[in-house]
């Protein structure tokens, strides 16, 4: 499975998300966009913060769309990510499952592609 | 010691914990579990072998006809069979006791909750927004653990944990799926499978571990 990327993936109408991780000491919360997706991975985009992963770190992303809540975990794919022009970063991830969570995160996604 | 309307799936026949160390307990005895070797099972016996002095010390203790617990923990979960004295030849250092046929599993491994504090963090949508919260577990399966956490998290809320482990944390998403007083319970919905195998071999180790010291 290719990592998402705007190319690669599908775009979609930017999607606000909050990508919770494990620092050295503490779990936490980065927010972040939603790029890019394919049905095993997506491309996210941090501002200037962004969470130091190490390969074979998890992350959880944790999102509401419309009245629906999700929890899915992630791989980071391609660390440490790409630099953008504006001192933002881009990173791959992929869903660790295949399962009923992911799959209705997906296709809350598609629903908001086809709205766009 | 009936094992009648149990499945075959959750029965294991003593005969294949032959060479096995199992825990033994004297029902009503506050003295504890003991470690014994399964020496093997004929004619309606099963001989045992005291692990060491304080297995010997106990052994030498009881006498005919006392009931007594025998207990394992493998890949099943914990396993339990009700059985009672027959003798103990010092000589041989042998305990015999009435073969109780077949262990049932007490506890299977999947849902089995074991006693256990653990600090950790939760992570939960509230609103949209996602909400810290620190804690400390009060019991955690191979599925899902209930903690005590401060502020609360709403039912249903989909969550992230971070259990620390001793050998690092390990980073879970669930969601919660009840409360009964102070408890929150979070069913695990993702995890990798080498971050399962590593809770689940954590958690049986806790579980030797107490079933040593003769607790649980």
């Amino acid at each position: 499975m290719p990592p998402a990327n705007t190319s690669a993936g599908n775009e979609i109408i930017p999607l606000a998300v909050t990508i919770t991780y494990r620092s050295t000491k503490r779990l936490e919360t980065i927010p972040a966009t939603v790029l890019a997706r394919t049905s095993g991975a997506m491309l996210v985009r941090f501002e200037r913060r962004h969470p130091y992963l190490n390969p074979g770190d998890l992350a959880a992303l944790l999102v509401q769309i419309e009245e629906d809540g999700f929890a899915v975990l992630l791989k980071p794919l391609d660390l440490p990510g790409r630099l953008t022009v504006d001192g933002g970063r881009e990173i791959s991830f992929a869903f660790v499952a295949r399962d009923d969570a992911t799959t209705r995160f997906l296709e809350a996604l598609q629903a908001r592609q086809k709205q766009g | 010691m009936t094992n009648q309307g149990l499945a075959v799936q959750e029965l294991r026949e003593v005969r294949e914990l032959r060479g096995s160390l199992v825990s033994v307990v004297a029902i009503g005895n506050p003295m504890g579990s003991f470690p014994f070797w399964v020496n093997g099972n004929a004619n309606g016996t099963l001989v045992l072998l005291p692990d060491g002095v304080r297995a010997r010390t106990f052994a030498e203790s009881l006498t005919a006809d006392d009931p007594l617990l025998v207990s394992v923990i493998d890949v099943f979960g914990r396993l339990q069979a009700q059985t009672a004295v027959q003798s103990y030849d010092p000589e041989l250092t042998e305990l015999r006791v009435v073969d109780p046929g077949y262990l049932h599993v007490l506890h299977r491994r999947g849902a089995f909750r074991l006693d256990l504090e653990l600090g950790l963090e939760i992570a939960s949508l509230r609103d949209g927004r996602v909400v810290l919260a620190a804690g400390d577990s009060l019991d955690i399966s191979n599925t899902g653990l209930a903690a005590h956490v401060v502020g609360g998290v709403e039912i249903g809320a989909p969550v992230a944990v971070s259990m620390k482990l001793p050998d690092g944390p390990l980073l879970a998403v669930g969601a919660v799926v009840g409360h009964s007083g102070e408890r929150t319970r979070v069913q695990f919905t993702q995890l990798t499978p080498a971050d399962r195998k590593r809770l689940a071999l954590y958690l049986r180790r806790v579980e030797i571990a107490l079933a040593a010291q003769g607790i649980g």
